[in-house]
């Protein structure tokens, strides 16, 4: 099988050291879950994979090769963003088309799949709107098509639902997991809620620490999907946290801390 | 009221409580005031009218060739419209501001685009592009006369330079406003150069180039009318030189008039509804 390694020796902002020592490696095909505080350097991790960030000592190789020309995007990669990161002078379907530009610009007769996957994430009626006419779940889901209209072997996610009702949050993961049932992308998503690592992840790295270090690297026993807030995944966590002790301490401070204490409150 | 009282501090609050309450406009009441949205034309034609009468009444009340009234200006207009002269020196005159506004444009768009990108480059052209945005057009065009001689190049040249040096700072403001999150957009998706520069760069380049296109072609025309003053035999500069040898107030006014209105008409027909579609994302 096909493997994406990814191998940080370091990684430095100015004088302070962030990530080191870091070694994961990626079955084609798997989804995992970065999790860790904020600030631990999670966003940046994703950035060097994309080849937003080349300014690190370390490698990333795919089946056996540099994943991408230095300075450049690796080919066949989806990106969602924190933010949709939509051009606002661009229609939906334009937003979406626009990543197929450089498929176009190889291969003359092809033909956009744009409208096809506004279908899926149902925005067809959409399609010729101004982003900033829709509500932030329905441009959440327009940079959910963009990233796989160039149907993606290697899918990059950060945070990419956050600050969406619960509800909305819902579909869209579930809608995500349809996409993904279908176009079986290796994905890395990044996110400090573990219980969404746990509904969507094969496995889980946990970051912690300065500077960042794998803590933890988690396969999740896949019991179905369920919500978010279900009882299976409640005691999912609850046994993780179980098994782990030192987990919470190593990542002292941390949101997962936090999103552990909010839900006991409940 | 409400708001009146939100805002006022604890030792205003009982005399504001112990007065009459202030009359606030109601909505309605002002209502016949603001015209609906759309006829800002009604507007921009009463201040126009308004302007004219006060002319025609100043110019009746001075009763001198110093000031003539508009109705004479107008007849002045209709004249020399009519013997093909007017159409003639504008059609001239025009052509030259296109010239030096496309050269303008295009070579201030590019050196400001450049210089936003590139700290090197700005640290460089940044002492020269304060030189060039202070040296007064008149001593421009001078010089590009004496250098290149009284023809149309020298003209356009001297135009232009005037203008660049502006284009050049509206650009460099609107490259280093550029928002780098929807560049990594474009790179993630490996979107090809030019499609970058038409879809993700230059739409977010718009409202400065439209500023300056504005600006731009106000500056221009004016400037173009002194360079056709001290070195053309044409053109609507030209032409104001010959009538103030000849003290002709009122032919003066007609093709200043003239030229204002067919820079307002290019303004209002060309300008606006390019912004406008532009921007149209925005509504």
């Amino acid at each position: 099988m096909k493997e994406l390694n990814i191998h940080v020796v370091e990684k430095r902002f100015d004088d302070a050291l962030v990530l080191a020592d870091i070694d994961i490696t990626i079955g084609s095909g798997e989804f995992v879950a970065i999790v860790g505080p904020s600030g631990v350097g999670k966003t940046t991790l994703l950035s060097m994979v994309a080849g937003l960030d080349a300014d690190y000592t370390g490698a990333i190789h795919y089946d056996g090769a540099p994943l991408a020309a230095p300075g450049q995007s690796p080919s066949g990669l989806g990106m969602v963003f924190q933010e949709p990161r939509l051009m606002p002078w661009l229609t939906v379907g334009d937003n979406v088309r626009l990543a197929e530009a450089e498929r176009l610009a190889r291969d003359r007769s092809y033909v956009s799949r744009a409208d096809s996957l506004l279908d899926e994430v149902g925005l067809r009626a959409s399609r010729n709107a101004w982003p900033n006419h829709l509500s932030g779940g329905m441009q959440r889901r327009t940079a959910l098509a963009r990233a796989f209209v160039v149907e993606p072997w290697l899918l990059l996610m950060d945070e990419p639902f956050v600050s969406l009702d619960l509800q909305a949050a819902n579909q869209l993961r579930e809608l995500l997991r349809r996409l993904c049932a279908r176009v079986r992308p290796l994905v890395l998503f990044v996110t400090h809620n573990l219980n969404e690592a746990l509904v969507l992840a094969d496995r889980i790295v946990f970051l912690g620490n300065t500077p960042a270090r794998v803590v933890l690297d988690y396969r999740v026993e896949q019991t179905g999907k369920h919500d978010l807030d279900s009882l299976e995944v409640a005691a999912l966590s609850r046994r993780l946290l179980a098994h782990h002790q030192g987990l919470l301490s190593e990542m002292s401070g941390s949101d997962l801390d936090e999103s552990r204490r909010g839900k006991e409150g409940l | 009221m409400s708001f009146i009282r939100h805002r006022a501090g604890p030792g205003d609050m009982s005399r504001a409580i112990g007065r009459p309450e202030p009359r606030v406009a109601s909505p309605t009441r002002w209502r016949w005031l603001r015209l609906p949205s759309g006829r800002g034309w009604l507007w921009r034609s009463a201040s126009l009218i308004g302007l004219a009468a006060v002319w025609e009444i100043a110019a009746r009340l001075a009763g001198s060739n110093m000031l003539p009234t508009p109705v004479a200006v107008l007849a002045a207009v209709y004249r020399d419209t009519r013997s093909g002269q007017l159409p003639l020196e504008l059609g001239i005159t025009m052509a030259r501001v296109v010239a030096a506004f496309v050269v303008a444009m295009t070579v201030g768009t590019v050196i400001g685009y450049m210089m936003g990108r590139s700290h090197r480059l700005n640290l460089a052209l940044d002492g020269p592009l304060v030189l060039a945005l202070n040296i007064p057009a008149l001593v421009i065009i001078i010089l590009c006369y004496l250098w290149l001689g009284l023809t149309e190049v020298a003209v356009i040249v001297a135009v232009a330079l005037n203008k660049i040096p502006v284009v050049v700072v509206t650009t460099r403001e609107g490259t280093r406003a550029i928002d780098a999150r929807l560049l990594a957009v474009a790179q993630v998706y490996r979107v090809p150069r030019t499609v970058t520069l038409y879809r993700v760069i230059l739409p977010q380049l718009y409202p400065y180039l439209i500023a300056s296109a504005r600006n731009g072609l106000a500056l221009i025309w004016k400037i173009v009318l002194v360079a056709e003053l001290l070195g053309r035999s044409n053109g609507v500069g030209f032409e104001l030189s010959v009538f103030f040898q000849y003290f002709d107030i009122t032919s003066i006014l007609a093709y200043t008039l003239a030229f204002a209105v067919v820079v307002m008409v290019i303004e209002a027909g060309v300008m606006r509804p390019l912004e406008k579609h532009l921007m149209r994302w925005r509504g």
